[in-house]
């Protein structure tokens, strides 16, 4: 027997190797103490893991915190942080490979999602460790799911406008006041566009922002959902992603491209910070960290709206905490959320990093810098003037409702960028968001 | 010359297995050394691969015990637009960026196989983009190049030519930046036909240029015919990539496919099934489609290959 060993033969012998090497790969601390039952106190004394999303500066103050919980339960609280556009997957992945961190903090889109899915634990089943008597009863309630209290409000929270007072005042400009209408906000857009020629945009293109949708909705007395079904109409998308095309048109709003570029990336890129455009729309909280980012002083006021009694704003957490159901400490993990919540020292460390403390009296005894106090006052005047009932989180968010924020951002960019109208996107909204539901 | 060629060859092997002798126990031994490789194969390879397969024909959402839904995953593709969306895509991303970079490569490659000065290190030099072009950092930094206020506007306007536009945030030439960067990323088959030119014998060359062929008529005669086995190799090997690719898609478009999903890759869309929207047992499915795909595109070059490709030995 002898090998006829050829160029050819070897080359064949070396692709197919290399060839099915391709396609393989294309397919496809725990607390060594006493662990405390319901109803026990916890004895702390081991390792435990919080999950975290947002910013280095979040982070900072998270570490301090538990530096402060170790001197009082021992052990120690490990952060594992992330970008915020990414938590979201992290979460799943961990979650699906039950290897989710003892404390999961989520936004509040997030909750209902893993509480129908029984991952998250009762809190109420540690009644010696969890304490809301001194939280806002308002707030609490949103995150009984079920009837668990599945999630605790982790700083009360609402819609905001940023804008760029330092820019605005150099062209000639106050930012806008709280409860101005569209009317004015169209206005405002277009004349300082107008007076800057051109090179600095009045507004921000909102059209893909989930949030702000959600508050234009309930101004027109509807909702992003009614029970598991859509609580709106193509008509009402229409509005919404007609006014965005207008504002695009005649220059108020940045071109598709620069918004689509914007998107990508976190705080840093948006054109409030970058200095394209006067406003951002965001929770908030966050206004410190947007301060910080900037030489500008900026303001902050309420999204447009049509009347105050029509504001569609409403006061409600907008970062929420809850332990691990399957995970091996969850009595320690709801001492620890406890302990973020009524001990003032870990209040004062976190201030409104997550929104206003939700224990009121701690909310009022702090100190706040001038951007954390601006917040505040915000979230006052919100509360007193404009806010609105909301569901709680289970009916905000029914099954399927995490897709949305996908569709609308796809929907307004080919609105934004003429590959459909304003009315064959609204129709497709519609259709692709009561697909979700089925 | 094939046959004096590997005379030598059979003689060492003949006598090689005629000195060979089975003791007992050498099976033990082979399974002792391949144990830890079979064992990795199955538990790593082909376990995942099948688990990968059951959840392509269920309803898994991660989080709950999958539900059996035959070739729903399968069907449901069809009609989804974005699944339709992602192919385009794809399909565009290969078809236009591997012939480009081999191309490019091949150019490349030829410039250095003349023998100039600092060949090695222009080699290396030429290699560091394939090395590092699929990192985060070099995605970041296509996004600042090609953004509204990046270098190349920056350059154009250097021509007197104005430009705000962002290259990455147009739907209609934010995928263009993209191939771009897997063409830039020239460096692997560049490598691989530099050692193909190498091997041609330069007789060859001198036997031309004495019967008055030039430059051009020589490329066309030897360099190409000689080198379409690597080039096949290439082609081959970069195909499946680009059907692969992920990060620079990611980082670039960002999770949600960039612009109107301009840049939705197979990949990025597989990846918002699996853990963005929770739909596993669909990114199951939608992984052996890509496969499957993949496997019959690779068999069609095999295919085709047998007309074109030029085998020394032949």
């Amino acid at each position: 027997m002898s090998f006829d060993l050829t160029r050819r033969s070897l080359l064949t012998v070396g692709m197919g190797g290399l060839t099915l090497a391709a396609l393989a790969a294309c397919s496809g601390g725990g607390n060594t103490g006493a662990l405390p039952k319901p109803g026990e106190t916890p004895t702390f004394g081991g390792s435990l893991r919080m999950s975290q999303y947002g910013t280095a500066e979040r982070k900072a103050r998270l570490d301090k915190m538990f530096a402060l919980y170790t001197k009082q339960f021992g052990g120690e609280v490990k952060v594992s942080a992330v970008e915020s556009a990414s938590y979201g997957e992290k979460l799943a992945t961990e979650m699906a490979g039950g290897a989710a961190a003892d404390i999961v903090p989520m936004y509040q889109s997030l909750v209902a999602e893993y509480a129908r899915k029984d991952l998250l634990a009762d809190l109420d089943g540690w009644p010696t460790i969890t304490d809301v008597s001194g939280l806002d009863q308002v707030s609490i309630t949103s995150g009984v799911i079920d009837g668990k209290r599945t999630a605790l409000p982790l700083g009360d929270n609402s819609y905001a406008a940023f804008y760029d007072r330092t820019r605005l005042k150099q062209l000639g400009f106050e930012p806008p006041e709280p409860g101005d209408s569209w009317e004015d906000f169209i206005r405002f857009s277009n004349d300082v566009s107008t007076k800057s020629g051109g090179s600095y945009f009045g507004t921000m293109d909102a059209g893909a922002d989930m949030n702000l949708f959600e508050v234009f909705l309930r101004q027109r007395g509807v909702s992003l959902y009614d029970g598991s079904a859509l609580g709106f109409t193509a008509a009402d998308a229409e509005a919404w992603l007609g006014m965005w095309e207008d504002l695009r048109k005649s220059g108020a709003a940045p071109s598709a491209d620069r918004t689509a570029e914007a998107a990508i990336g976190g705080y840093g890129t948006t054109q409030l910070v970058t200095g394209q455009a006067s406003n951002f729309f965001i929770f908030g909280n966050v206004f410190k960290a947007f301060s910080d980012l900037t030489a500008s002083e900026l303001a902050i006021t309420s999204p447009p709206m049509p009347s105050a009694s029509d504001s569609g704003l409403y006061v409600r957490a907008s970062n929420w905490a809850a332990a691990y159901a399957r995970g091996k400490n969850v009595g320690d993990a709801v001492n620890v959320i406890q302990f973020m919540l009524n001990d003032p020292e870990a209040v004062e460390t976190l201030g409104t990093e997550f929104g206003a403390p939700p224990n009121l009296d701690l909310r009022a005894s702090l100190t706040y810098d001038a951007a954390d106090q601006a917040f505040v006052d915000y979230l006052d005047l919100v509360a007193s003037d404009f806010a609105q009932p909301i569901a709680d989180l289970a009916a905000t968010f029914p099954a399927g409702a995490t897709k949305s924020g996908q569709a609308l951002k796809t929907v307004s960019e080919t609105v934004a960028f003429g590959d459909q109208s304003v009315v064959d996107g609204a129709a497709s909204l519609v259709a692709q968001m009561e697909g979700f539901l089925k | 010359m094939t046959a004096l060629s590997t005379e030598p060859v059979t003689a060492t092997l003949k006598t090689g297995s005629a000195r060979k002798v089975r003791r007992p126990g050498d099976g033990r031994w082979a399974a002792v050394f391949l144990g830890p490789w079979a064992i990795g194969l199955v538990l790593l390879t082909i376990g995942p691969m099948m688990a990968s397969l059951y959840l392509a024909f269920t309803d898994y959402d991660l989080l709950t015990t999958p539900t059996w839904t035959g070739f729903d995953n399968f069907t449901r593709m069809f009609t989804d637009p974005l699944w339709q969306k992602a192919m385009t895509v794809t399909i565009m991303y290969v078809a236009v960026s591997v012939p480009f970079q081999l191309a490019f490569a091949l150019m490349l490659a030829l410039a250095l196989n003349k023998g100039v000065w600092g060949v090695g290190f222009f080699r290396s030099v030429y290699y560091i983009p394939s090395l590092v072009g699929t990192s985060v950092a070099i995605a970041i930094l296509w996004r600042q190049v090609f953004g509204s206020a990046g270098l190349f506007n920056q350059g154009l306007g250097l021509l007197g030519i104005e430009s705000t536009t962002s290259w990455i945030g147009d739907s209609s030439t934010a995928l263009w930046t993209l191939i771009l960067l897997r063409v830039w990323e020239f460096g692997a088959p560049m490598v691989i036909f530099l050692a193909g030119l190498r091997q041609i014998p330069t007789e060859l060359y001198e036997s031309a240029s004495l019967d008055g062929a030039g430059p051009w008529r020589q490329f066309w005669k030897i360099t190409m015919p000689l080198l379409t086995p690597v080039l096949f190799f290439n082609l081959v090997l970069q195909i499946i990539n680009a059907f692969q690719v992920f990060g620079s898609a990611y980082i670039i478009g960002g999770n949600g496919g960039g612009p109107a999903n301009s840049l939705l890759l197979y990949s990025v869309y597989l990846y918002q099934a699996a853990f963005a929207n929770f739909e596993m047992g669909y990114a199951a499915a939608m992984a052996w489609v890509l496969l499957i795909l993949i496997g019959v595109v690779t068999a069609l070059n095999f295919w085709v290959g047998r007309f074109w490709i030029t085998y020394s030995d032949d």
